[in-house]
């Protein structure tokens, strides 16, 4: 299996490259701290609400201690054992380039369908 | 409530264990509160479980990578330690098996080639990693542990030193006993070889059998008496007693941020030692010929042994590398 990478965005710590098989769930967690911060298992329920899949506890972890190791979120004092989490400036910056790079994605994919297939 | 009985909090707790110590410290609080609320959700879900297990894999060889988590520099080092100290022990475990089953062997006639150099090179590299262990691992967190002000052993930490005590005793015991009365080891020794006296090889043979060909012919083990049965079977139990145990021992040591930096200066030292006993295990088994009487036969326990030891040296370099970078960043 190759490992691919964008030429526009090299790893950098904005970028969501460097987190590798988990920068899929890494896009999931950003999305949803893009609306407020939240703890593991809010976190979970609304992942699961806006892109109907369920991030696995341990799968759900090991992407927020990696984000928050590149400072992309950061962790919240609270007094509740569940600590929330919430998106960094520089956490804002990498989700909007990784949103605005699917987008490209996937805008191109809908032309090219809407050419050869049609409107179906 | 489980199958077993267990509470949920119980359940998060058991699997939480699968994780490094650092981890834990920095996001078991929350972790737990998010696998409760999964299991109140879903009681039962294999998946989950496998999930948790597979990423408490990889949390424990990212644990050695500086800067893979937000954890503080003196935690970086003393997960970095603990790994060190991990492989240290199963390496010394699996080259003290390997070196005694050549010793017997050399005490019955000599070997030839790899056998050679390989018993020479596991000699070396034992002698080296057990005056590191002692030297660079054991003494300064003892004296952590027992001397520095407001020093003393906690409950937990006396537990470990009494299951240490407790299994090397019976090793040491045990090993004496069975040295000379094992079935292959016991009657008349050879010739001896020149670096190991055949009573330290049989004492060595008797106290690694849980590493032994026999386990492959049941039809020989019918044969054996009970207590020696018994001894193949509590010997490896309590030598994986006296290493956990050792290791919770150590881990748990507090130590100052200049006995820290001092550790992990010396830390390149564990390494160099596993590659020894591995130079002088693979010599043995990649080299060819079983020896006069195929008393030096390679077998699939010694290859996995082989194996172990590599693994034991990867960790090892990458605890060994986590460590300085971590250690040497510690401030006072």
């Amino acid at each position: 299996m190759t490992r691919t990478s964008r030429k526009s965005d090299p790893a950098t710590p904005e970028s969501l490259d460097a987190l590798g098989r988990y920068a899929g769930p890494a896009t999931l967690i950003l999305s949803s701290l893009a609306g407020g911060s939240k703890h593991g298992y809010a976190l979970t329920k609304d992942i699961e609400s806006f892109a109907g899949m369920r991030l696995a506890p341990g799968t759900l972890y090991e992407a927020l201690s990696r984000l928050e190791a590149q400072g992309l979120i950061e962790a919240v004092e609270s007094s509740d054992r569940r600590r929330p989490y919430r998106l960094t400036g520089v956490g804002a910056v990498a989700l909007r380039s990784q949103l605005a790079h699917q987008r490209r994605v996937a805008e191109a994919g809908l032309r090219r369908l809407a050419a050869e297939w049609g409107a179906r | 409530m489980s199958r077993l009985g267990l509470s949920s909090q119980q359940r998060a707790g058991l699997l939480l264990r699968c994780y490094s110590g650092p981890w834990r410290a920095r996001y078991g609080a929350e972790f737990t509160e998010l696998l409760i609320e999964d299991m109140t959700e879903r009681p039962r879900s294999l998946s989950r479980s496998a999930n948790v297990l597979a990423t408490a894999v990889i949390s424990r060889l990212r644990v050695l990578v500086p800067g893979a988590y937000a954890l503080d520099p003196e935690t970086e080092a003393r997960a970095a330690i603990g790994a060190l100290i991990s492989a240290t022990g199963l390496a010394l475990a699996l080259s003290a098996a390997l070196w005694a089953q050549l010793g017997t062997a050399w005490s019955w006639s000599a070997p030839d080639g790899g056998a050679t150099a390989g018993l020479v090179l596991l000699s070396v590299g034992l002698g080296f990693l057990a005056i590191w262990s002692v030297a660079g691992l054991a003494l300064p967190m003892l004296h952590s542990l027992l001397l520095r002000p407001g020093g003393g052993l906690g409950p937990a930490q006396r537990w470990c030193a009494c299951t240490v005590i407790a299994g090397s005793g019976l090793l040491v015991l045990g090993a004496r006993h069975f040295a000379n009365s094992w079935p292959g080891t016991g009657g008349p020794h050879g010739h001896g070889s020149v670096i190991l006296p055949p009573g330290l090889a049989a004492f060595g043979w008797a106290a690694t059998m849980w590493l032994s060909s026999y386990w492959s012919h049941p039809t020989a083990l019918v044969h054996f008496p009970a207590a020696e049965l018994m001894w193949m079977v509590l010997s490896p139990l309590a030598l994986g007693a006296v290493l956990v145990a050792g290791r919770c021992l150590l881990v748990s040591a507090s130590r100052s941020p200049a006995q820290l930096r001092s550790q992990a200066r010396l830390s390149l030292l564990g390494p160099a030692g596993i590659f020894l006993v591995l130079a002088g295990a693979m010599s043995w088994v990649v080299g060819e010929g079983a020896g006069p009487r195929g008393l030096f036969q390679v077998g699939t326990l010694d290859d996995a042994a082989t194996a172990g030891l590599g693994v034991a040296w990867v960790v090892a370099v990458l605890a060994a590398q986590g460590a300085r970078r971590a250690g040497l960043a510690v401030g006072d």
